[in-house]
């Protein structure tokens, strides 16, 4: 607690009474002794209490009169009964009128020092979750998605009817256009915002890896496995999972999520408790999924499992000036994280970032312009600070071929580099691991002496 | 490094008999780590006047009173060092009592020569219990409070484990602390 914790201590016997303040005081509680039931009802209808401490013997208002009456003014308010003759009736009453425990005098000094620290710390918990709920609040819906484009304000809306049901979502849009912000803002704006968001790169994980990854496993279920450890699914419960690159899912791996799609329930590895969950499921794809059946390489069922409100992100080049409200938001955040001063865009620049096709969406502009912030010489930023690739090499299927082979021999080449580390490949290259696992398979990649 | 005013003077006191070495080792070590003047002053009687009857225990509260209407002049605080087992009306025991802000207090040596077994434990350990015991109370009238740091002599003692687990010198946010109360430098 910012400030000592306040505990009114109710006895008739002034000894008692006061020398049980004295020894909360010397634990730095602002320990108050009160006489007798009469005058700790008036004070807590006057003041603010964090803990009551009440005899349960007491001429005229008893200790269950007072806790009564303090359950009425501030059900909150944890109540530590004492008495002196112990009865299971008394203590029954007592529990059942609300008391938070029931202790027979004298009680040892640890066990007391331990139930007041108990419930301090459970207080301190409970207002430091009151102020992130706040926090949580005053975040504005969108805050990190920047757009004013038509697309993205009807995209706005759609996620604001969509968070507030249950329904799962499948978003849908091409590479780096934001999918985890905007599920990240249906968590937000649902019912489950103040619950856990959790994200898992599910096209990313081998097959073998999936069951434990999403299910947990029990201590001993494999060789290795010292302790139990929840899998993402419980992690998320009560919450959001946010499934990302669906599209890119081992066969296998789309009949175990259409499992607990359908069941809402799993065991963990090794484990033969079955356990429920309560939990919505957002997926994400830049696969055109329903070509994905027709090629056999997408489960039917599982499509119309995820695909009941199908959100889609349209690309940059189709978002008009938000590529400016964008590049401008990204200038702000790069200046501050690297302490440098960049005034605006040049009016070159503003057209270069216009007429540029952006094939990596958000994140490739998020990128140009942090190089361009860390780079640039000048107040302002200008074209030669702008490193995209010129945009006649994404038209005409000659250009595109092309530019894949570059790129299949420069994703190679950082990859024999770093000794087929991808995460360390992911960093250099600046994509994401899942990006990086989706590149290599399509461009059939593989280690040398290894067969793809 | 002073860090009274002026030289704040603490009389310990064998109550009933309590060991010398335990009444010399608690003056030497209240002396240093509070930066204070310390005494010993002659063993008084035990103190038979804050017996309860039907709890077999001293009521350290008694004990308080007794000392601070017998014993210590203005200005002076008086800890004394008993044998026999104190309580206050709420609790099992007390190791010892001392009022925030106050100019008695009280150490028992009842419990602290307990060794693991029942049997009890070697002389140093007994004596270095004593010995935080002692820093512990006498920061107590002191004014300070409890402390967090586990080494440090303010971190609370219900259990001996705790007691063992702690130092009879003061952390330095608490050492800090004294200073700003007694607005020495």
């Amino acid at each position: 607690m910012s400030r000592a914790a306040r505990i009114m201590v109710v006895d008739d016997e002034k000894i008692v009474r006061e020398s049980l303040a004295v020894w909360l005081q010397k634990s730095g509680y602002d320990a108050v002794p009160v006489e007798g039931g009469q005058r700790a009802i008036e004070l807590l209808e006057r003041e603010d209490w964090s803990i009551l401490i009440v005899d349960l013997k007491m001429p005229r208002v008893d200790g269950i009169g007072v806790l009564r009456r303090a359950q009425e003014i501030n059900p909150d308010i944890p109540v530590l009964v004492f008495t002196a003759y112990a009865t299971v009736e008394t203590a029954v009453e007592a529990m059942k009128a609300g008391a938070y425990d029931y202790l027979v005098k004298p009680v040892d000094p640890d066990v007391l020092t331990l139930k007041v620290q108990k419930i301090v710390e459970a207080k301190d918990l409970a207002s430091e979750n009151r102020m992130l709920r706040r926090k949580i609040d005053a975040i504005s819906q969108f805050d990190e998605i920047v757009g004013e484009s038509k697309p993205m304000r009807q995209l706005f809306e759609l996620v604001s009817s969509v968070a507030d049901s249950d329904a799962t979502v499948l978003i849908t849009g091409e590479s780096g256009t934001g999918k985890e912000l905007i599920a990240r803002a249906i968590h937000r704006n649902s019912d489950r915002r103040y619950k856990p968001f959790v994200a898992v790169s599910i096209g990313a994980l081998p097959a073998t890896l999936v069951e434990g990854e999403l299910f947990g496993h029990e201590k001993g279920a494999f060789t290795g496995a010292d302790h139990s450890h929840p899998g993402k699914i419980e992690l998320a419960d009560s919450g959001t999972i946010f499934f990302d690159e669906v599209g890119d899912m081992d066969t296998k791996v789309q009949v175990d999520l259409l499992r607990v799609l359908q069941e809402r329930s799993y065991y963990r590895l090794g484990g033969n408790r079955e356990l429920h969950t309560d939990v919505r499921v957002i997926a994400a794809t830049n696969r055109d999924l329903k070509q994905a059946i027709a090629e056999g390489t997408f489960r039917e069922d599982l499509y119309y499992r995820l695909n009941v409100v199908t959100v889609h992100l349209p690309p940059l080049r189709d978002r008009g000036n938000d590529v400016i409200l964008l590049a401008e938001y990204f200038l702000k955040k790069f200046c501050a994280k690297s302490k440098r001063k960049r005034e605006g865009l040049s009016t070159a620049v503003i057209d270069r970032l216009l007429k540029h096709r952006w094939p990596g969406n958000v994140r490739e502009l998020e990128n140009a312009i942090e190089r361009a912030v860390v780079v640039g010489k000048n107040t302002h930023i200008q074209p030669e600070d702008l490193l995209v690739d010129d945009d006649r090499e994404e038209s005409g299927t000659s250009a595109s071929v092309r530019l894949k082979d570059v790129e299949k021999e420069h994703i190679q080449r950082v990859l024999e580099q770093t000794g087929w580390n991808v995460t360390r490949s992911a960093q250099l290259l600046e994509i994401d691991r899942a990006t990086l696992y989706n590149k290599i398979k399509s461009y059939n990649l593989s280690r040398p002496g290894q067969q793809s | 490094m002073a860090v009274h005013d002026g030289p704040r003077a603490v009389h310990v006191v064998s109550l009933g008999g309590a060991c010398e070495p335990a009444v010399e080792l608690a003056c030497r070590a209240v002396g240093r780590n509070l930066d204070l003047f310390c005494s010993a002053l002659s063993p008084g009687s035990p103190p038979r006047f804050a017996l309860d009857p039907v709890r077999d225990q001293h009521d350290a509260l008694e004990i308080l009173r007794w000392l601070d209407h017998e014993l210590g002049g203005p200005g002076e605080m008086v800890l004394a060092i008993v044998e026999v087992d104190l309580f206050i009306p709420v609790l099992t025991f007390v190791y010892g009592e001392a009022r925030l802000g106050g100019r008695s207090a009280v150490v028992s040596t009842f419990r602290l020569a307990e060794g693991g077994d029942g049997e009890p434990c070697d002389q140093d350990l007994f004596l270095s219990r004593v010995e935080k015991e002692a820093v512990h109370e006498v920061g107590h009238m002191l004014g300070l409070t409890h402390c967090v740091d586990r080494n440090c002599a303010m971190y609370p003692s219900n259990t001996l484990v705790q007691t063992d687990s702690k130092g009879p010198r003061l952390c330095p946010g608490c050492h800090a602390r004294l200073v700003a109360r007694s607005g020495g430098v």
